[in-house]
């Protein structure tokens, strides 16, 4: 990055810039960070760049973890950040409070006494057209203010005015992308942070909790507030992750949630816990498939009817949606005169709506010269510029909204300034919208200080701009100016009472770490085989072409998900290829093989993020990492790679163990973990002794396959401490079986699992538990003289059944349907 | 005139239901020919939990959640009602002034009739429907007379035939084989008057059960019925109903109304468990109990 600014740095003419003014001279607010730039060098910025993408994916930031598909939208932070002002801010601030304000009036209006329809402010057919106006709301006696939380993605035009392109009142996410790029920004620029004096975003955060409980039921007093987030998996999880876990909350999804006798609840472990706040980060269209539409089966049934009883807070309120469209950009100045009396002070990006006929006439005169809009997007393809069409394509818009004029909005072109960014290394001038928050309490609107900036790459629509890259926006104080809302805040801000809340575990939360548990356990198992043959085979050649081969490819095949080996016929497949097809195999993403267990894990910690702390976390990072490199062919098949990335796994995965012991608090989450890899545990050693001991091997090989199994069950060195000598078959039975004191036998895990039973909170189903349990410790003392084949049956049937009454009895999410009918 | 009405919802399940909410459009309203003597909404098993309110139709809605493992569910509402005779209507505007005076109007009527003035969930205004109301709506024509004449049009060219339709049937196939019940029938005069940028309501209830002297059965009784509303500005209402070529009704009971089907389905609700299927089964009887 050539730092001699303004020299290097041009941006286009007779455009506003943000970082130099009309002579080419480096604005005021800037120079700071300027300086800290030719002080830090182009190397070292780029490198703090990439210092900058580690942070982030350190934050859970890193799609990987939300994203199921294999080549996943790498999140990105421009190292140069969005600076505005003390004077500039003041303005924004000012224009989004009274926004705030203004929306939520007009949705106090549309769920209320509809006077701006009534009056023909807004024409009826404006409002009707967009499917997030939900008419089952309309009445519903709900908590005020009904706008919480809003957002505004702004950007100035070429002039440097600052236009709101777009409100978010429905579910708007950004708050925590801002948290997230601020905390990477911080630690790459320490300097200028302490110079600059940056706004800190904490105190806002303490906002919007007394916000959020704010719109509880009246009679509550220490509101149990809950973050109504989507599924893992889906867009937006990380961020409501990251929220729940900032703001304290649990994290639910909609099959969380059930209502009862007009009441929201929580399922936890501990049964159903009453919530009087529901913090929705789900759109109000998917929130209550009973009442909202469109009605798929998503949402949380009955959520509208116990805001109808007064009985939840739902924030923001059910319906504010309909706000979120662009159909009412062209009415909001009209409508904020109507119902306020005011003007103002932001105004939106010019908007025309195509139902007014003189409007649609001159679209379809020169659709050219607009920017086309669905104002009821169901599909991201919704807004498009017209003079990037095709001729069929124009034709077929102009033909839908010539049917349906109502349904479209148009924005004429317009030119917007420009904002450094750096791309590849190199500063460069580009354009940037930037996402700001507010919070409403009481009468009052607070402004984030601070916000989520979003890169439009050339030729794309400034709406479309992605969250994928990110600018901090950095909101410079002014020292003269004692900015009132802080003392203000702190008697803003009740006291909440403390909930404890470490008893309840959501249900979702209870399976994904169970599921962590066993998938960690499953990667550990095939991990630790997998690079114990290679070595075994590395050292001793001989071995590939002896009827240890068949030993080592059952105990392979049977911790990782492989189909049971014949040994007579693996047998005779013997040598170096066939070893690594099947090393290959146990590695790839097939159920039980060690890819598949990580990309499981990482989606189980994705899920729940809140309990795992940042260490774990880099931990987890390094495990995905890891599974790229099994992901290649080349990475499965090259034994110097497989070997390294097999031991960097199996540290990693020890890490992941040693924190889950050392770092989880001992409540029902940390059961649930453990619960998980004891019983995979258990499953994968029975396993292990099936595919190599219950037929004898021959006597030539036993001492190596002896050796294998004691290696695959970790528990070698203790066998050799313990009996200093030859390897003998009742020797290992006794310690890998019976020996509770070996965390790596049988006995020691269904102690382990026994010790969990009894300890959790919750358990309609004990004594059927306790049943498998008792059978499977049964079968552990089973004697005979084929004694070991015989245990393996004994103890593995009832562990089998125990995992799926467990599952069936805490995680099953009873499905729904619909119910029609026409009479 | 003086009918009892009763109308029963079953729904049996192929497996058992853990818990099931329920909205049901049912009690009927108040209207200026109808008064309201007593209305009533059970269900079996009953419900752990009701609620009763208005919808934003002004129409009565009942909540009702069975919240304990069933297998079938009965929903039944019983329900007696006065009804006058409607106020005949003599003029109305030529219909193309009509659009202009419905957007200007500040009551309440103004504001409903502009709601359903445009697309709504079952019914999509489309330059077909457009074509078939054109044949009615000829230049100049009284408002209402060019409503009665496409109501007509639809009694004389569709056929009455349960077997065709389903509440999914599109409204365009009801238009192209000219067949269905009375929603569809309801909804094709709805989409018709709306092709124009007119004003038409849903509006759903109960006809008698009792042919008139010398005359036929009415097409529909023993089935919740379903006929259209259309508004004049400065009068109010006009009721007609395709389906037995009335306007307005006279022995139409009414439940409530709303921008078409989906609005005022009389019973919607969503269950949790895990039935493959169910069995819906409808028994509506309409009886005239007093003068």
């Amino acid at each position: 990055m050539d730092l001699n600014i303004p020299v290097s740095y041009v941006p286009p003419a007779g455009r506003f810039d943000e970082l130099v003014d009309e002579h080419g001279a480096v604005r005021s607010h800037w120079e700071s960070m300027v300086r800290t730039w030719s002080a830090l060098g182009a190397a070292e910025i780029v490198r703090r760049q990439t210092v900058a993408e580690r942070l982030l994916v350190a934050e859970g930031a890193g799609h990987v973890f939300h994203d199921d598909r294999e080549v996943g939208v790498s999140w990105g932070l421009d190292p140069v950040p969005y600076v505005i002002g003390a004077t500039e801010w003041r303005g924004i601030e000012r224009g989004l409070s009274q926004r705030t304000r203004v929306l939520d009036a007009v949705l106090d209006d549309l769920y209320g006494p509809r006077r701006l329809l009534l009056d023909g402010v807004i024409p009826t057919a404006a409002v009707m057209g967009s499917r997030a106006y939900q008419l089952a709301a309309i009445g519903v006696s709900t908590p005020r203010p009904r706008l919480v939380l809003y957002a505004a993605d702004l950007v100035r035009d070429s002039g440097g005015r600052w236009l709101v392109l777009r409100d978010h009142t429905d579910a708007p996410t950004g708050c925590g992308y801002a948290l997230m790029n601020r905390t990477v920004l911080a630690r790459l620029y320490p300097e200028p942070f302490r110079h600059l004096g940056v706004s800190p975003l904490s105190g806002w955060f303490a906002d919007l909790r007394s916000a959020l409980s704010a719109v509880a039921p009246a009679d509550v007093t220490g509101p149990r507030t809950i973050l109504l987030g989507p599924k893992p998996q889906r867009p937006g999880f990380v961020e409501a992750s990251y929220l729940a876990t900032h703001l304290g909350y649990h994290l639910a999804s909609s099959g969380d949630l059930i209502t009862r006798g007009g009441r929201v609840w929580l399922r936890t472990l501990g049964g159903l816990e009453q919530i009087d706040v529901v913090f929705r980060r789900l759109a109000d269209t998917g929130s209550d498939p009973l009442e909202l539409r469109p009605s798929g089966l998503g949402g949380v049934t009955g959520l509208l009817q116990s805001v109808r009883e007064g009985n939840v807070g739902v924030a923001n309120s059910l319906g504010s949606g309909v706000a979120d469209r662009l159909w009412l950009q062209p009415f909001l100045a009209d409508a904020a005169q109507h119902l306020l009396g005011e003007t103002l002070e932001l105004a939106s990006i010019d908007t025309w709506w195509c139902g007014d006929p003189e409007k649609l006439a001159a679209v379809r005169a020169d659709p050219q010269a607009f920017v086309l809009h669905d104002a009821d997007p169901v599909s991201p393809a919704a807004s498009v510029f017209g003079d990037s069409l095709s001729d069929a394509d124009l034709t077929d818009w102009l033909e839908r909204i010539t049917a349906a004029p109502h349904r479209y909005v148009v924005q004429p072109k317009i030119e917007f300034a420009s904002t450094p960014v750096a791309i590849d290394g190199e500063l460069r001038s580009g354009t940037a919208s930037i996402r700001v928050q507010t919070v409403r309490i009481g009468d009052e609107a607070i402004v984030l200080p601070g916000g989520h900036g979003r890169h439009v790459a050339p030729g794309q629509l400034v709406i479309n701009s992605s969250d994928a890259f990110g600018k901090d926006v950095w909101v410079l104080t002014d020292p003269t100016v004692q900015r009132p809302t802080i003392a203000a805040a702190m008697t803003r801000r009740a006291r909440l009472p403390q909930i404890d809340l470490r008893d309840s575990l959501p249900t979702r939360s209870a399976e994904a770490l169970f599921w962590l548990g066993r998938n960690a356990e499953r990667a550990e198992a095939a991990s630790r085989t997998a690079r114990l043959i290679i070595a075994r085979t590395g050292s001793d050649p001989a071995l590939l072409a002896s009827p240890w081969m068949g030993h080592a490819i059952a105990a392979l095949r049977a911790v990782s998900g492989g189909r049971p080996a014949e040994r007579e016929v693996e047998a005779t497949a013997r040598g170096s290829d066939a070893l690594a097809a099947e090393i290959a195999a146990a590695l790839d993403d097939r159920s039980g093989a060690v890819a598949n267990s990580l990309r499981h894990l990482a989606a189980n910690a994705g899920g729940v993020r809140e309990f795992l702390s940042t260490a774990t976390w880099r931990v987890l990072n390094g495990l995905d990492a890891e599974r790229s490199v099994l992901s290649s062919t080349t990475g499965r098949s090259d034994p110097f790679l497989v070997t390294e990335c097999l031991d960097r796994i199996m540290v990693d995965l020890a890490a992941l163990a040693g924190l889950v012991m050392e770092s989880m608090v001992r409540g029902p989450g940390w059961r649930f973990l453990d619960l998980g890899r004891r019983l995979e545990r258990a499953v994968l050693l029975l396993g292990v002794i099936e595919a190599t001991l219950s037929d004898p091997p021959a006597d030539e090989v036993a001492q190596p396959v002896y050796d294998l199994v004691l290696g695959a069950s970790e528990s070698l060195v203790a066998y050799r401490r313990r009996y200093r000598s030859d390897v003998r078959l009742a020797a290992i039975e006794d310690l890998l079986v019976h020996d509770d004191t070996n965390p790596r036998s049988l006995a020691f895990q269904l102690d382990r699992v026994n010790e969990h039973l009894a300890a959790l909170p919750w358990n309609p189903d004990a004594s059927k538990h306790r049943r498998f349990l008792d059978a499977a410790a049964r079968g552990r003392l089973g004697e005979g003289p084929d004694s070991l084949a015989k245990l393996v049956l004994g103890v593995r049937g009832p562990l089998l059944e125990l995992i799926r009454e467990l599952m069936l009895a805490w995680f099953t999410h009873p499905a729904r349907r619909g119910l029609g009918g026409l009479s | 005139m003086r009918y009892r009405v009763s109308h029963v919802t079953e729904y049996r399940y192929s497996a058992q239901v853990i818990n099931g909410h329920t909205v049901a459009h049912l009690r009927p309203r108040q209207t200026p020919i109808q008064t309201v003597v007593s209305s009533e909404v059970t269900t079996s098993p009953a419900a752990d939990h009701a609620d009763e309110y208005l919808d934003a139709f002004g129409n009565h809605v009942s909540y009702r959640a069975v919240e304990q493992v069933h297998d079938q569910l009965v929903v039944t509402g019983i329900y007696e009602v006065d009804i006058t005779t409607p106020e005949q209507l003599l003029w109305s505007p030529p219909w193309e002034e009509l659009r202009g005076t419905v957007a200007t109007d500040g009551t309440a009527d103004g504001l409903l009739a502009r709601m359903c003035s445009i697309e709504s969930t079952f019914v999509t205004p489309s330059a077909d429907l457009a074509r078939f109301a054109s044949w009615s709506f000829l230049p100049g024509r009284p408002f209402h007379e060019a409503v009665i004449d496409l109501s007509h049009r639809i009694y004389t060219e569709f056929a009455f035939d349960p077997s065709f339709s389903d509440v999914s049937t599109p409204l365009t196939d009801v238009l192209t084989h000219r067949r269905g019940v009375c929603q569809d029938f309801a909804h094709v005069a709805i989409g018709s008057i709306r092709s124009l940028g007119l004003p038409a309501r849903y509006v759903s209830g109960y006809i008698e059960n009792r042919p008139a002297p010398g005359r036929v059965k009415l097409v529909g009784a023993d089935a919740s019925h379903a006929w259209c509303s259309v508004y004049i500005p400065g009068w109010g209402w006009l009721d007609v109903d395709p389906t037995n070529d009335q306007a307005p009704p006279r022995s139409h009971v009414t439940v409530g109304w709303g921008r078409d089907y989906a609005d005022v389905a009389p019973v919607r609700g969503v269950v949790f468990g895990s039935p493959a299927t169910q069995e819906l089964s409808v028994a509506v009887e309409v009886s005239r109990i007093g003068e």
